[in-house]
């Protein structure tokens, strides 16, 4: 086993752009699903991705540059409000590929973090909007409503995504 | 082994926080000015939609076959109650017609150039939709370019949804009358009771548990029935008159016992939208 090396490294924005486009699509055309009264499911392709890179191409070093830039598009894009997604994606990236050394890598414990980083963002965005105001949700509404459904959908993708996602992510690799 | 955070890294850690914490306050301020937002967030904003399309209009292709299909299966009882009001309709509509015919002529003859009641559509796709729901808000195709305005309001088939929130020069975003940000609401209504009589409001809020709007701050002695129908006064704002809302749910005194809280059942189903209307009003407002 040599070492390995990125081939189409350009690729990898590409994707995480891709997922973050299907999430708006998602969204918009399952509304009727997605949001009710009940229930809330936020559905994070993005999310899944960010955690697949991170943990496939270990490589891939600037990852945390993506999420400031995702992040950045996702404040600009859909709400406006400059500085949630943006302080938090990255954050949450760096963490993950800095605990990654001492994680599994197998798609339990991969699901496994992609659950509690699902947790952290939703959880700080909640926090975020509480503090501005722009939603009056008690925390207990919040986890039951909002956070559990949306980690359940989030699951879902992820076994679903998982065989298809490492096989696109490993083409990447070439050995040397 | 690099240390987790360094007391350096902690110290930049600290000092985006406070820096975003400092975006976000003026971004809420920039939301509820009347500002357009600046050039460098308007182009980042219009790349953003163009490249969207890219993933939106196949999935919005895919979302209208699913939506065919589901109304395929729906046909026939729908057939049957459609049926049922069409003669009706038919009468209704020549109606109306004659009227628009007449009002135009009388207009004319006033040398009236516009009311309240003119204004000219413009029909939007929807390329996306905020997924996490703190903000319910949709982004449309359609900008500046094409003549949008901040806080013009947006309908669907059967009612209105909402109103503009941003505009950049290819997109623009609509906020729904179902989030709870302060600028979507505030459309003033007219509530039209069966004696013919009209009950002035202004829409305070959204209730959703009940998917109902809440039309607040009502004086009055005229006696609101369930099923009234309610529609904009086009008094204020980029609003014209008679755009329909909904219909009366239900009334009810506020704490105090001096003003009504009429909640209103929203016409337009704001979980289904693939293409909206904003409406441009023909004479301008403030």
């Amino acid at each position: 086993m040599g070492t390995f090396r990125l081939k189409h490294r350009y690729l990898i924005p590409i994707y995480l752009l891709v997922a973050f486009y299907l999430d708006g699509a998602i969204s918009s055309l399952g509304e009727q699903w997605l949001y009710t009264p009940d229930h809330t499911l936020i559905s994070r392709l993005f999310m899944l991705m960010f955690i697949m890179v991170a943990f496939v191409l270990p490589e891939e070093t600037n990852l945390s540059w993506y999420a400031v830039g995702i992040g950045l598009l996702y404040d600009l894009y859909y709400t406006g409000m400059i500085g949630m997604y943006l302080f938090v994606l990255p954050l949450i990236i760096y963490i993950v590929r800095y605990l990654k050394q001492y994680i599994p890598d197998s798609p339990f414990f991969i699901g496994l973090v992609d659950v509690i980083c699902l947790t952290l963002l939703e959880a700080s965005i909640y926090i975020m909007n509480r503090l501005v105001n722009l939603t009056s949700m008690t925390p207990v509404d919040f986890i039951s409503n909002v956070l559990a459904p949306t980690i359940a959908l989030n699951l879902v993708f992820f076994i679903f995504l998982y065989l298809p996602l490492k096989k696109l992510l490993l083409k990447l690799k070439s050995e040397r | 082994m690099q240390k987790f955070f360094s007391n350096k890294k902690l110290i930049i850690l600290l000092v985006t926080l406070i820096v975003c914490m400092g975006f976000i306050a003026m971004s809420v301020g920039l939301r509820n000015s009347k500002k357009s937002p600046s050039f460098i967030r308007q182009f980042g904003n219009d790349v953003t939609g163009i490249t969207n399309q890219v993933v939106s209009v196949p999935a919005n292709g895919i979302g209208k076959g699913v939506d065919a299909l589901t109304d395929l299966i729906n046909t026939y009882q729908e057939n049957k109650a459609l049926k049922a009001q069409l003669d009706d309709l038919a009468q209704t509509k020549v109606q109306a017609q004659t009227l628009k015919e007449e009002n135009k002529n009388l207009k004319k003859e006033l040398n009236l150039a516009g009311t309240l009641t003119d204004y000219t559509t413009l029909n939007a796709s929807v390329l996306s939709r905020n997924p996490d729901n703190w903000q319910n808000s949709l982004v449309i195709n359609k900008g500046a370019l094409a003549g949008l305005k901040k806080n013009m309001p947006v309908m669907s088939e059967s009612g209105i949804i909402g109103r503009i929130s941003e505009v950049n020069k290819t997109n623009a975003k609509v906020e729904l009358v179902s989030s709870t940000g302060r600028n979507s609401n505030g459309f003033a209504a007219v509530v039209n009771t069966k004696d013919g009589k009209q009950v002035n409001g202004i829409m305070t809020g959204y209730n959703s548990d009940k998917k109902q709007l809440k039309l607040g701050q009502i004086k009055t002695d005229t006696a609101i029935a369930k099923g009234d129908k309610v529609v904009t006064s086009g008094l204020g704002g980029l609003t014209p008159k008679g755009l329909y809302l909904g219909k009366v749910a239900s009334v009810k005194k506020d704490d105090y016992g001096l003003a009504l809280t009429v909640y209103v059942t929203p016409a337009a189903d704001l979980n289904n939208l693939t293409v909206v209307t904003v409406i441009k009003r023909s004479i301008e407002g403030e």
